[in-house]
């Protein structure tokens, strides 16, 4: 049994190269492969790959073209020129306020893959906001790490999102930013994940879509999932024909 | 979860029927295959979600709602209809059913997500009186109850002989001040057969077992048992396979990321796990 699943698992990266430039319709899709499979962990886990394909494919649907890579291509510059201009970002990996001997202080953020088991490279919100100055502010963010959706977290403002929630019926931003407080584990992160990306494909708002994946199969004592934003926003890419009316639908 | 829209009402049970006997495993996806459905039909299937809607403590507004064509969804290899309204402020009631009218999820768009916050005691018992407007079962306990997002998380877990049951909750998500949200009711998922108790390696076993595979990683905590979905190549673990008695140990790997193996109770072979980056 062990060596059965220690069998390799074959693995897809989302997109092929970086675009020199990014266009509001264009949403980023990174995933740390190499530190949570083996030979960097004892096991081989899929799960990273699982979590960023579910996400490619929902936000595809929603209209918006997606760029990035799963794997050793998720490095630091590949996914600071990735951020610079897209509009939506998803990103898979180990997450936390990691010291910013730049900033003197801490800045949230996450790590790249770069092929490294251990101490990859960090990406952290003062790039992200360098990368992004005079963008206007991302319309879907979600951070599939640890720590990203703590208050503290400066990840929302480098996206432009402010730390708020607009109540349902309630003018608010386009915008809603999804992360996790404390340790975010994996196999939970799955089943939330998968909820609310089929809730926005059903065309639930964002908020709406958020609650349906609190009524997922996760266990809320490993995965404590926090959000920003408007509830009420739908994050279709812009200038796309709404896509869903009653009786239609995509899944 | 594969969905396809379903041409009518009694199109859809057929088909329910049909997929629930087959119990056709979850890789197998059905296809996104449209089909014209009439307004008769529709208005039909919607009757179910019309009906729970006016048992809801908090009105659902059903004036100049819109009843989406029914669909079907297949959840952890049970197929259901989800069935959904929309009324014109945005605020959305779905609700998806088995095939003998069970009760599988209910969730509403819309909820405000503040007002005053009810204590724990508040909070279940307003939790109950939304249990019994929908008519299901009061379940034993108390639940454990967790916040996210905002939300109350109550859940009531499936324990057999006192050992939960991964995945098998009785959910129910609540505003801050009560309100219904949703709740979701899974079927029981079924059990692979447990090994006899004599068999069963006790948790020191269990332990010195995980030690082995962490490598330079450790053990932290007593090992527990659980029901727990097994995994597969890659730790894929599909909600429907039945689930095995497992002892669940929780540690880190070498790196300090924390982790829980899974291992079989009886054997200790690795059957599943998860980590949190």
């Amino acid at each position: 049994m062990l060596v059965a699943l220690l069998l390799a698992v074959g693995v897809t990266t989302t997109t092929g190269g970086l675009p020199a430039r990014t266009t509001a319709r264009e949403a980023a899709v990174f995933a740390n492969r190499t530190a949570f499979t083996a030979p960097c962990t004892d096991f081989f886990s899929s799960a990273a790959a699982r979590l960023a394909a579910q996400a490619t494919r929902s936000l595809a649907a929603l209209g918006w073209s997606t760029l990035g890579a799963v794997g050793p291509a998720f490095t630091e510059p590949a996914a600071l020129a990735a951020v610079s201009g897209v509009s939506a970002f998803y990103v898979q990996s180990h997450g936390d306020h990691y010291w910013d001997p730049v900033a003197h202080g801490r800045s949230s953020g996450v790590r790249a893959d770069a092929g490294r088991c251990e101490n990859a490279p960090k990406i952290v919100a003062n790039e992200i906001a360098a990368a992004r100055a005079g963008a206007a502010p991302a319309r879907l963010v979600v951070i599939a790490s640890c720590h990203n959706g703590e208050a503290r977290s400066t990840l929302p403002d480098a996206f432009g999102i402010a730390r708020h929630r607009s109540e349902p019926g309630e003018e608010g931003p386009s915008s809603f930013y999804v992360g996790y407080v404390g340790a975010a584990w994996q196999r939970q992160m799955l089943r939330f994940e998968g909820a609310f990306w089929a809730a926005l494909l059903d065309g639930e708002s964002a908020g709406s879509a958020f609650d349906r994946g609190l009524l997922s199969g996760f266990n809320p004592a490993r995965l404590d999932p926090q959000w920003w934003g408007a509830y009420d926003y739908r994050p279709v890419a812009p200038q796309q024909i709404p896509p869903y009316r009653p009786g239609q639908r995509r899944g | 979860m594969a969905r396809h829209r379903a041409a009518g009402a009694a199109l859809a049970l057929a088909a329910v029927a049909s997929l629930g006997a087959c119990a056709a495993p979850a890789s197998v996806r059905a296809p996104d295959a449209p089909r014209p459905i009439t307004a008769r039909e529709s208005g039909a299937v919607a009757g179910a979600a019309r009906r729970l809607a006016l048992l809801l403590v908090e009105p659902f507004p059903l004036a100049a709602t819109t009843a989406v064509p029914a669909t079907i969804v297949i959840e952890a290899g049970e197929a259901l209809v989800e069935q959904r309204l929309e009324a014109p402020d945005g605020a959305t009631l779905t609700v998806r059913t088995a095939p003998d009218g069970a009760l599988r999820l209910l969730a509403r768009g819309g909820v405000p997500t503040g007002g005053p916050a009810l204590g724990e005691t508040a909070l279940v018992a307003r939790g109950l009186l939304h249990l019994r407007a929908l008519g299901i079962g009061l379940p034993a306990g108390p639940p454990l109850i967790e916040v996210a997002g905002g939300r109350r998380v109550l859940l009531w877990e499936r324990r057999v002989d006192g050992v939960p049951v991964e995945g098998d909750a009785l959910r129910l998500v609540l505003s801050r001040s009560g309100a219904l949200v949703g709740v979701s009711r899974p079927a029981p998922a079924p059990l692979a057969g447990a090994p006899a108790p004599m068999a069963r390696a006790d948790a020191t076993a269990a332990g010195a077992a995980a030690q082995r595979l962490l490598g330079t990683g450790r053990v932290e905590g007593t090992p527990v048992l659980a029901w727990v979905a097994p995994g597969r190549g890659g730790g894929d673990e599909p909600l429907e396979l039945p689930r095995r008695l497992a002892w669940v140990v929780a540690g880190t790997l070498g790196d300090g990321t924390p982790c829980a193996l899974h291992l079989d109770a009886a054997t200790l072979e690795l059957i599943g796990w998860d980590w949190a980056p």
